[in-house]
């Protein structure tokens, strides 16, 4: 059976800007649609099977919780690469579909009539009424408390991945003190989108299988 | 429900809450990704 390549995280392992329609219309791609992104390269260079466990807009909760689910699923010598991203994000169940959404800054930037995030379909002032809440919440206590959440978020996706080390599993979990050493779309078009390009992708992709190949496991900067 | 929300909304106006919330949140937005034009 093909060993696998798990890669959990949020639009910077999706590859947002350099995939069709992430974002709808985007401009980049339809300018450059050809190119590869960092985690195929990575798979095709260990010559596994990818998995992409990753989404746009993913908060830490829903990114180790997504490594939990995949647990059973996950074999010896398979390799798992992991990318947290900011921790004052979270996830909730969405009451209507019970389907898991993730809270960031973008939903109390939206006009409350278009909405995606609803918290309550059946009553419309006390959906209100509770997203202000969650706003109040989420600047009060998660953004608040961002560097304590990280070091938690952190340790709590460091230890799920010791546990696989012990099963032959290979990891690599990173943050995002990469981010910025990459060439961006912004840099190559000028639209303030700060997702890596072509070769942001291409380069993070040789850093990753750098660290992979010399059993670093860790990339991190923790913020105070 | 009400009462709650009406003495947490006394807090955010006495505390004067309202602008420091709509600056971070831009703040976040714009490191986000979410404010490029598509």
């Amino acid at each position: 059976m093909e060993n696998k390549i798990w890669f959990f995280g949020d639009s910077f392992t999706y590859g947002d800007g350099c995939v069709e329609n992430s974002p709808p219309n985007g401009e980049y791609y339809k300018i450059k649609p050809h190119g590869v992104l960092w985690r195929e390269g990575v798979a095709d260079h260990f010559k596994m099977g990818e998995v992409n466990r990753s989404i746009g807009g993913a908060s830490n909760d829903w990114i180790i919780n997504s490594l939990i689910d995949e647990l059973l699923n996950i074999q010896p010598n398979d390799i798992v690469v992991v990318g947290i991203t900011w921790p004052e994000r979270f996830q909730i169940i969405d009451k209507k579909n019970n389907e898991h959404r993730n809270v960031i800054a973008h939903h109390f930037t939206e006009p409350r009539e278009t909405s995606t995030l609803v918290l309550d379909h059946k009553d419309r002032k006390y959906n209100e009424e509770l997203f202000e809440l969650l706003n109040m919440f989420f600047i009060e206590y998660r953004v608040q408390h961002g560097p304590l959440l990280k070091k938690y978020q952190w340790n709590q996706a460091l230890k799920i991945l010791k546990k696989l080390e012990q099963s032959n599993v290979k990891f690599l979990l990173w943050d995002l003190k990469v981010l910025w050493n990459y060439e961006t779309i912004d840099d190559v078009i000028g639209n303030g989108d700060r997702h890596w390009s072509w070769k942001g992708h291409n380069d993070w992709m040789l850093k990753c299988i750098d660290l992979l190949e010399n059993n670093q496991t860790e990339l991190v900067e923790h913020y105070e | 429900m009400n009462e709650i929300y009406r003495k947490i909304k006394e807090w955010f106006y006495r505390r004067n809450r309202k602008k420091i919330y709509k600056k971070k949140i831009e703040e976040l937005n714009k490191r986000d990704n979410f404010t490029y034009k598509h």
